[in-house]
């Protein structure tokens, strides 16, 4: 099921966010908790395909009770995660949430958040009340 | 032409210089074990040596260092609650088991250590069930502050915690993977960022290294 899903997660990769023009967003995923982690990671892309700046906030989602954009800051062979305030996305611009890298930390799971569950996120967007979908998925769809 | 006597005095002179320096060089390299090869992440030559440690394993008994004697382990340091780099690395791990499937060395004598450095959160119990849903075969440890440190500080790993400003806390950490060999050396070490095909390959080049000294 995840196979399939991490599948459809590939084969369609790009899809407008809900209420902001320009954006495109691709490649959504959460890795599946294990069993006894408290929090795991949503990843996914993003590019501004408008005339205008986009600045996206305000991130939360009704499947977990702290959701943060964090980012993995390696120094040395040191693993830091560091806060990230707002994501600001130029004309044009392009952004990449990846394993290792700047990702959205969802901690605290409150809904469904097994393989073959669907997630869905919420942010702003220039203010405005934005969302995207993303299936959650044992492995990186990458390492299919 | 003929050479000047001189000419032939600086040639054997040269000669001589030239046999000193490559005997210098190979009693040096005797004496050291051997001359390191080309093997990223090989620690080599003078290796640390894991020093003496005792953990609440996973399993439900200790893991200390004579879990590890004989046995080639793969050792990451993480904490459950850690939501990118420890679960991104262990399921490269787990690619890394099955790439390694074939390879006698790790079929025989591998094994995988996730060893926590949160126990004020996690558990052996639920430490246990975190890494077998990523293989079954994993194992995993913790232990209190000085039990940690006796594992940590001489692979110089570090661990600080930081508080979020909401009452919880994260742990930044060390996130490179270690070789221990089955002499309790510290023969590998391999940084950031992780891939199943460099840690495959590292793991085949230092075995087959070691193995033929």
């Amino acid at each position: 099921m995840s196979r399939l899903l991490a599948l459809l997660a590939l084969l369609l990769p790009m899809t407008p966010a809900l209420a902001c023009p320009g954006l495109v967003i691709g490649e959504a995923w959460i890795r599946e908790p294990p069993p006894g982690a408290r929090g795991t990671a949503a990843y996914f892309t993003l590019r501004n395909e408008g005339s205008t700046p986009l600045v996206l906030d305000g991130w939360s989602s009704p499947a977990f009770a702290h959701v943060m954009l964090h980012e993995t800051v390696i120094t040395g062979d040191r693993a830091e995660m560091r806060h990230r305030g707002q994501l600001s996305l130029a004309a044009g611009g392009r952004e990449a949430l990846t394993p290792g890298g700047l990702h959205l930390m969802l901690m605290q799971a409150t809904g469904l958040t097994a393989a073959g569950a669907t997630v869905t996120l919420q942010f702003t967007c220039n203010g405005q009340a934005a969302q995207l979908s993303a299936p959650v998925l044992q492995e990186a769809p990458s390492s299919r | 032409m003929q050479a000047s006597p001189k000419a032939s005095s600086t040639t054997a002179l040269l000669v001589l210089v030239g046999f000193v320096a490559v005997s210098a060089g190979l009693i040096f390299a005797a004496t050291r074990g051997s001359k390191a090869p080309d093997i990223p992440g090989l620690l080599w030559p003078d290796p640390p040596v894991l020093a003496n440690f005792s953990l609440q394993g996973s399993a439900g008994k200790p893991i200390d260092q004579h879990s590890l004697e004989g046995r080639w382990t793969l050792l990451f340091f993480g904490f459950t609650n850690c939501p990118d780099v420890c679960p991104t690395t262990l399921a490269v791990l787990k690619q890394t088991v099955a790439r390694l499937a074939d390879y006698p060395p790790f079929r025989e004598q591998g094994q995988v250590l996730f060893i926590s450095l949160d126990p004020a959160r996690d558990t052996p119990a639920q430490l246990a069930q975190y890494v077998q849903h990523f293989d079954t075969r994993f194992l995993a440890a913790t232990g209190d502050d000085a039990a940690l440190d006796a594992v940590t500080v001489p692979l110089g790993v570090i661990r600080a915690k930081i508080e979020d400003g909401s009452g919880g806390y994260s742990i930044d950490h060390t996130a490179s993977i270690f070789l221990i060999d089955p002499k309790l050396r510290v023969i590998g070490k391999f940084g950031l960022p992780h891939s199943a095909a460099m840690l495959d390959e590292g793991f085949r080049a230092i075995t087959g290294f070691r193995g033929a000294q």
